[in-house]
């Protein structure tokens, strides 16, 4: 799904004296079918964005359009529901947002809201509870009766049990141990990869997560765009992102202190561990200079 | 050296016919040391800590906090004022509409005079470097002064002992350094015992000493040295070796020699320019 950006503001608490400016007049064009991240410090205005891309909010000012629909100030309510219906977003801390009774009516609940029956709307919900690692046992359980990372999973499951075609993840491995973060990014990863026509919006501090799995690495700072590239070129550039409070994934860092310290060449953009270790073979089988 | 917490085979449930979440826990922090306790989602920590300042108390075992058994309801509120703790949530503990009101908050509570409390609160908004912040609502600050305020307001209390339970696992990288730099200033500067609870090895190799603590038992105990190399170890218990160690096993796996218990950026750059052939 296409979403295009026309001329974006987003302002909090207009006409008071604490008025923000969260998004500036932005123009953004992300191509459909995607693995985009997007990375900024706090307050950045990365959460403000990504909320325009399924109706939660509306532009101040100028237009947002996502896929066949655009949203301006004036759009009605009714007009974003649709919208929801195929952009699902997982929100930091999701889990706080379940309320049912058992875990796998909150599932059922987003199905059954855009008008599937109870059994098929329940079919749908075991489907994504067996897809995120919710195994049945759990399902009759209430979803405040199981651990953390599994709260956090049940809530997932509900997002994907709609179907989207465009994913929007807003820091979703945050507080989860690295068990949890890597099957989490896992899981997401695979449902991009195994269905057609799929996009995610990934926003993340975790520059390792940005650069192994997205096509392209977006950069706001300041309620705007201020760069865009493939990972290898934004990751590419240590001295500007640091200076705008971000860091480049760890195996650059590295590789950019072993380049520094040893004066001579090497590929810098590895971002997995067997990348990195290639590097440094390499590295160390290439003779220094006489 | 005396110890702040002590902790006699400690064995806790939150219901009579629930399972136990922490099983024969025994362990000493002593004063002025940094002890990281380290587990992965669920593995007991948080239930843990909250025995070290009576929110808890045992009924199977012994607690001992700065020299008080927790037992003693008498008690609690003196170890309280001891042992701060500083939570995961910057917005869930911040209750005052400026920082100076937050950060006076506690003293309110303790009942401590009005010109000390003055005193105490710029003290610790100085120490903490929030000059210049005193009147702002907290609520607009970023994810690291906030978890600053909440420093400042546990260390207006004159804590022998300072908990921070995932204190920093909602922050953005460059806040989490902000806290951690203040936290490694506290207790430098002021000798306050630190213990921060975390599931970040990175976090963790700032620590004297570590705890592992799986599915409520301690798993193992150490320097961060010893802990943090032993990459399968932590696979074991559902955490991960940082990323130079890991990149250091790889290495040796694939024939380079390195030395043992490389844990910084800087030690492997400077083993593997040493391997580099110079001709
Ligand atoms: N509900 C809100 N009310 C007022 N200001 C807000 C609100 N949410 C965010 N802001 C402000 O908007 C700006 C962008 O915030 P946000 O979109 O949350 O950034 P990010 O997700 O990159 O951290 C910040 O200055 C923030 O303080
Ligand atoms: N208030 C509570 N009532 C019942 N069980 C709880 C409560 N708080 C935590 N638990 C359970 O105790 C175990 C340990 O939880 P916790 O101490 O919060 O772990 P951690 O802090 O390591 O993530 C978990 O299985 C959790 O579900
Ligand atoms: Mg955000
Ligand atoms: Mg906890």
């Amino acid at each position: 799904m296409q979403i295009k950006a026309n001329h974006l503001t987003y302002t909090y608490m207009k006409n008071t004296p604490f008025e923000t400016n969260a998004i500036d007049k932005l123009d953004l064009m992300i191509p459909g079918e995607q693995f985009t991240s997007i990375i900024g410090h706090t307050g950045s205005g990365k959460s403000t964005l990504v909320q325009h891309f399924n109706g939660l909010l509306k532009p101040t000012d100028g237009s947002i359009k996502i896929g066949e629909w655009t949203v301006k100030s004036d759009t009605k309510q009714k007009l974003l529901y649709p919208l929801r219906r195929h952009v699902g977003m997982v929100f930091q801390f999701p889990e706080h947002q379940l309320f049912h009774e058992t875990i796998l009516a909150d599932v059922a609940y987003g199905p059954m809201n855009f008008g599937f029956s109870k059994e098929e709307a329940e079919k749908v919900a075991k489907e994504c509870l067996a897809n995120v690692g919710i195994d049945d046992q759990l399902f009759d359980r209430s979803p405040f009766d199981v651990s953390g990372g599994q709260m956090r999973r049940v809530a997932i499951a509900g997002v994907l049990a709609l179907d989207p075609e465009l994913l929007i993840l807003d820091e979703p491995t945050a507080g989860l141990d690295p068990e949890g973060q890597e099957m989490m990014m896992k899981l997401f990863h695979d449902w991009y990869e195994e269905r057609e026509e799929r996009s995610i919006i990934l926003v993340t501090h975790q520059m390792e997560d940005a650069a192994r799995y997205s096509d392209e690495v977006i950069v706001m700072d300041g309620g705007n765009v201020i760069d865009r590239g493939t990972p290898r070129q934004i990751f590419a550039k240590k001295a500007e992102l640091e200076k705008i409070g971000l860091t480049v994934p760890e195996s650059v860092q590295l590789l950019e202190a072993l380049q520094a310290h040893s004066e001579s060449e090497l590929n810098t953009s590895a971002f997995t561990l067997e990348d990195t270790v290639e590097s440094i073979l390499s590295f160390l089988h290439k003779k220094g200079r006489d | 050296m005396t110890n702040d917490i002590h902790v006699d085979h400690l064995y806790f449930r939150y219901h009579e016919q629930a399972p136990y979440v922490l099983h024969d826990i025994s362990l000493t922090v002593k004063q002025g040391e940094w002890l990281t306790i380290l587990g992965h989602n669920g593995s007991g920590k948080s239930t843990l800590a909250r025995f070290f300042n009576a929110l808890h108390v045992p009924k199977e075992g012994k607690v001992i906090s700065c020299g008080i058994d927790t037992k003693h309801a008498n008690e609690w509120v003196n170890i309280r004022r001891q042992v701060a703790m500083v939570f995961q949530n910057p917005d869930n503990q911040i209750v005052a509409p400026t920082v100076e009101d937050d950060v006076a908050f506690g003293l309110e509570n303790a009942g401590i005079p009005y010109e000390e409390m003055h005193e105490r609160v710029y003290r610790s908004i100085e120490r903490l470097g929030l000059r210049g912040l005193e009147t702002q609502e907290p609520h607009r600050l970023s994810g690291g002064q906030k978890q600053r305020v909440a420093l400042a307001g546990a260390l207006a209390l004159r804590p022998k002992v300072i908990v921070l339970d995932e204190a920093t696992s909602m922050l953005d990288p460059t806040g989490r350094i902000e806290v951690l730099s203040m936290v490694e200033k506290l207790r430098k500067e002021e000798n306050i015992t630190i213990i921060t609870i975390t599931h970040d090895v990175t976090e963790a190799m700032l620590a004297d000493r570590i705890i592992v603590l799986h599915e409520g038992s301690m798993a193992y105990e150490g320097t961060p040295d010893e802990i943090l190399s032993d990459e399968n170890a932590l696979r074991k218990v559902g955490l991960r070796a940082p990323f130079i160690v890991q990149m250091a096993n790889e290495l040796k796996r694939q024939q380079v020699p390195l030395p043992n218990g490389v844990l910084s950026h800087e030690e492997l750059v400077t083993s593997l320019c040493k391997l580099k052939p110079i001709t």
